[in-house]
């Protein structure tokens, strides 16, 4: 049995998911939105009419994560039905990592695509992204567990695949309840099959990467391990590259694609991004694959996303090119006080000898 | 004298942060975990430490024996 990876197949990972990303945005994807698992959720949301004030598009690269996930997760025999880790606190967390990434406007991996980009304001959030992750270190040396997941019926691990398949004949078949955005980031899109191609590689190559926005620098932190921040590294390098060849490399922080230049809300919007992300063991994308594996929370955790995105753009909290609202700042304190509390409500001074020989 | 850790059904980080609190002058441990992404971190975590790591099971089950080299 192979008991570790090597660094290569992480960097191979970056490059690959880099290139997908270039392709993705060559083909039609917003401006710096090549790929992001918050913004394309809050699309699907919109899509399915949850949300009625922001983009409305089932994005087909989340369909095509999931199922790559699933596929290559049943090949590899790591398909694990597994779930019944505190659930719903993880869909509150799901909830308050959304407004947190629709505050900033994109999760980590569009972060780095916006850096990528020459998008400062991106650069000025990745402070805290990263300080919202060493808050998260502090609870989770300090004994921080949402407890143990357990074994569950086939059912339970099919369901969240299954239904991603369902969202795929809604698009195809658009009947009249799903929503399709006419203007604005909801409508630039490439064709179906090269979005869920994409996804489906993503989708494999995560899988199988491990591919986390959070562990590599919670692991560089609490374990000297280093090898993740190198698969960042490399998605940079790619997109960067592929950005200054087709001039779309654009470095400052005013008239960005789909990005506030507040550089205050973009920190605290990141931070609560990587605070909830690591309490939550993973970043939206490894959430995805890990749903696509079998581990029900997580698919919890994606209806959590679902819902933050759907509070977001009804209740007025999600930034605009325009800035933060006032909404959405209040909504930030409110869930960084939920995300604390859970902290502290979860986290037990443990002993060495707790789970020895038990 | 084998310590054993049951770091089942837990998420990561928690199994290798299990381990980091006992691996400390130890000579074998046997460390349980559920998923293969479990085992890849704490055999990471293990060889850094100076133990020789072995693996048997499969599919949610995988028993790791650590011993120190």
């Amino acid at each position: 049995m192979k008991k570790t990876r090597s660094k290569w197949s992480v960097i191979v990972a970056g490059i690959i998911v880099g290139l997908v990303a270039v392709v993705l945005g060559h083909f039609g994807n917003p401006g710096n939105m090549q790929l992001c698992i918050a913004c394309f959720i809050r699309d699907t949301t919109g899509g399915l009419g949850l949300q009625t004030t922001g983009p409305q598009y089932i994005r087909p690269e989340l369909i095509g994560i999931v199922l790559g996930a699933f596929i290559i997760s049943l090949i590899k025999k790591e398909h694990a039905p597994k779930g019944g880790s505190s659930p719903f606190t993880r869909f509150i967390l799901g909830m308050c990592v959304m407004v947190g990434a629709l505050i900033f406007l994109g999760c980590p991996i569009r972060m780095i695509l916006r850096i990528a980009g020459g998008d400062l304001n991106a650069a000025v959030g990745l402070i805290g992204f990263v300080g919202g992750i060493l808050t998260g270190v502090i609870f989770l040396n300090k004994g921080f567990s949402l407890k143990r997941s357990y074994d569950q019926p086939s059912l339970e691990g099919v369901a969240f695949p299954v239904v991603n398949v369902l969202l795929l004949i809604l698009l195809i078949a658009a009947p009249v309840f799903i929503f399709f955005s006419e203007k604005g980031p909801g409508s630039m899109h490439p064709a179906i099959w090269i979005s869920l191609a994409a996804g489906l590689v993503v989708g494999a190559v995560a899988q199988r990467s491990r591919l986390c926005f959070v562990s590599g620098t919670r692991d560089a932190v609490m374990f000297k391990n280093f090898w993740m921040l190198l698969c960042y590294a490399a998605i940079l390098v790619v997109v960067l590259v592929a950005n200054l060849i087709t001039g779309k490399f654009k470095l400052g922080f005013a008239d960005q694609p789909i990005a506030h230049t507040e550089w205050l809300w973009n920190i605290l919007g990141l931070y609560l991004v990587g605070f909830g992300s690591t309490l939550l063991g993973g970043c939206p994308m490894r959430q995805m694959i890990l749903a696509g594996s079998g581990n029900s929370d997580s698919a919890v955790t994606v209806l959590g996303f679902v819902a933050g995105a759907a509070v977001s753009h009804n209740f007025g909290l999600a930034s605009s090119a325009a800035g933060t609202t006032p909404n959405g700042r209040i909504a930030f304190v409110i869930c960084v006080a939920v995300v604390f509390i859970i902290a502290i409500c979860n986290t037990k001074k443990s002993s060495a000898a707790q789970g020895v020989a038990e | 004298m084998k310590i054993t850790v049951d770091a089942n059904g837990l998420s990561c980080p928690e199994p290798v942060l299990k381990l980091k609190k006992v691996i400390n002058g130890a000579e074998e441990i046997e460390l349980l975990v559920d998923s293969q992404v479990c085992v890849e971190n704490c055999t990471r975590f293990a060889e850094s430490k100076g133990f020789a790591v072995s693996v048997e099971g499969g599919r949610g089950q995988y028993v790791m024996t650590l011993k120190k080299a």
